[in-house]
């Protein structure tokens, strides 16, 4: 660990040194951003000790490698001035994550509240699963990006076509996932609360939907990802602000600068909300960790 | 009027979940405030029989009165205890336990429920896992839990399923002697399901032994109370008793016999 600690902060330090003394060869914007940048990766380097030598060394060869006029300037831009575009552009940006998101969660939300609510009912009464199942069965995995562009294009506004995608993408799984540990409840767990005469209500959602809250939530961690695949697509195509948005006008514009600064805002945003979404896992469903 | 009556009661699986034995016009009364245990080898309808008396199973034929009235189905009067923990994983012990006291409808006052939790979670002596979840409890421990919210609902009629089967020797024994004494100390009804003829004595008013779908015998154990495993081998009455049940007992359970005589 000691070994890696020096390196890191040795690339740290040649990383500082590299954009101060050696002079640009071309146009450059402030080097402000991408230093904190550095700064802010060595910094929770030092703190959490984790191995982010990694990144700051893509970091530090992307670096040399633009100082030394290797790269194509337009197609891959030198760091200070991607990092840049974070100041420059960086009410657009927020714009962009606030409407994504806001996007996202009522997606989201909407699947798993009808998702949670059909799948409890489905998966609980036998006749009831034996219809819709199969029905569900091939419904289900169609990927919602196939239809993405066909439901941009019909549904009424752009904003109402994204949340129907994104729902596509939440609901199928959540319902299945809902429906099937719901039917194949332990037993034991059933009889127990039958003898404490807990009602229907509470048989649904005091007794059956803890038991299936695991399930969901592990269902929920793989479903969001597509879900932002398919919001970025969809935003692609036809949204006026957003994540998708940002990077599609101005690839359109071939500032790749740009570009290349929101694909990184992405996968920020993207890493943040998975996280996210794996802490409240853990705190929802602590009892299953014993 | 008995506290529990059943009356002519047959019950029989559909012949898809055959594995489990039926009952077969079983007539049987239980006065309040009695311990009786249910002994029979396994797959003589023992939990078949204590399934009806929780009304899990509903009888085909006959009827099942508690205080004179019809019942059917489940009911808070009547408070079970499975082999299985039967515990709700998601909740910590003492939420499982104000699980039941909510269910039971006794207290309404979220204070006063906490308080009756921690007052059956000292009694089985839990406080200090008071806020673990199941699953990392022992079997033993998940037991206890089980016990003290069938006690903390305050049901009348306590029915047990094997309650200690799954537990080592020391365990159990722990555990019979704080079901006897808090059974007696509030005078529950209680149909104890055991194939063990020492639990029986230890903790019986009477037993009642099963043949395959039937009631065969019923024994009154008159030992003196408070009773201890080692107090009751002085007790000159057990060796009698002890040798009547087994010889009752012997055509059917040969193989309980060695197991028994080993503990």
């Amino acid at each position: 660990m000691k070994y890696g600690y020096s390196l890191v902060t040795g690339l740290y330090l040649l990383a500082i040194s590299v954009v101060w003394l050696v002079p640009a060869s071309r146009s450059l914007d402030s080097p402000l951003a991408y230093l904190s940048l550095l700064s802010l990766i060595e910094l929770a380097f030092l703190i959490s000790y984790a191995r982010h030598h990694q990144k700051s060394s893509l970091l530090l060869i992307w670096d040399i490698l633009s100082r030394l006029n290797l790269t194509h300037p337009v197609l891959l831009p030198p760091p200070e001035n991607v990092f840049h575009v974070f100041i420059t552009q960086r009410r657009l940006m927020i714009q962009g994550v606030i409407s994504s998101l806001k996007l996202l969660a009522a997606g989201t939300g909407l699947a798993l509240i009808t998702g949670v609510a059909l799948g409890l009912p489905v998966g609980w009464i036998p006749r009831l699963r034996q219809v819709v199942l199969p029905i569900a069965n091939c419904l289900s995995p169609i990927p919602p990006l196939v239809y993405t562009p066909y439901v941009v294009a019909v549904m009424p506004s752009f904003k109402a076509a994204s949340i129907f995608v994104i729902f596509c993408a939440v609901f199928w799984p959540t319902f299945q996932n809902m429906a099937y540990r719901a039917g194949n409840i332990d037993r034991r767990i059933i009889q127990s609360a039958q003898v404490m005469a807990v009602s229907t209500p509470g048989m649904l959602f005091k007794v059956i939907l803890p038991y299936c809250l695991p399930g969901i939530m592990a269902s929920l961690n793989g479903s969001i990802r597509v879900a932002l695949l398919c919001l970025t697509g969809a935003e692609l195509l036809g949204a006026s602000s957003g994540l998708g948005y940002f990077v599609k006008k101005y690839s359109d514009y071939a500032d790749y600068t740009k570009v290349i600064a929101g694909i990184i805002l992405m996968g920020a945003v993207v890493t943040l909300l998975i996280s996210l979404l794996r802490r409240l896992q853990q705190v929802l469903v602590r009892w299953q960790d014993n | 009027m008995y506290k529990l009556e059943m009356q002519d009661i047959s019950y029989h699986y559909p012949s898809s979940q055959s594995r489990s034995a039926g009952i077969d016009h079983i007539s049987l009364q239980i006065p309040a405030g009695e311990f009786c245990c249910l002994l029979g080898p396994s797959g003589c309808g023992k939990s078949t029989l204590l399934n009806v008396l929780a009304g899990l199973n509903h009888p085909q034929s006959g009827r099942l009165l508690i205080d004179g009235l019809v019942v059917n189905g489940p009911g808070l009067n009547r408070a079970v205890v499975f082999q299985h923990y039967s515990l709700f994983p998601w909740l910590t012990a003492r939420q499982n336990i104000v699980f039941g006291i909510r269910q039971s409808g006794q207290l309404k006052d979220r204070r006063e429920q906490q308080r009756l939790a921690s007052h059956y979670l000292e009694k089985t002596g839990l406080s200090h896992a008071a806020d673990q979840y199941p699953g990392s409890l022992s079997g033993g421990m998940q037991q206890r839990v089980a016990i003290a919210r069938a006690l903390a609902m305050n049901a009348d009629i306590l029915l047990m399923d094997e309650p200690f089967g799954a537990l080592d020797p020391r365990t159990r024994a722990e555990l019979q002697l704080l079901l006897s004494r808090l059974c007696q100390a509030q005078q529950k009804t209680v149909v104890f399901v055991t194939h063990h003829i020492n639990e029986a004595l230890l903790l019986a008013d009477r037993v009642m032994i099963m043949s395959p779908q039937q009631l065969a015998t019923i024994l009154p154990v008159t030992l003196a109370r408070p009773r201890h495993p080692e107090t009751l081998l002085a007790d000159p009455a057990y060796p009698t008793l002890r040798r009547q049940l087994l010889s009752l007992f012997y055509h059917q359970v040969a193989d309980e016999l060695s197991e028994d005589a080993s503990l």
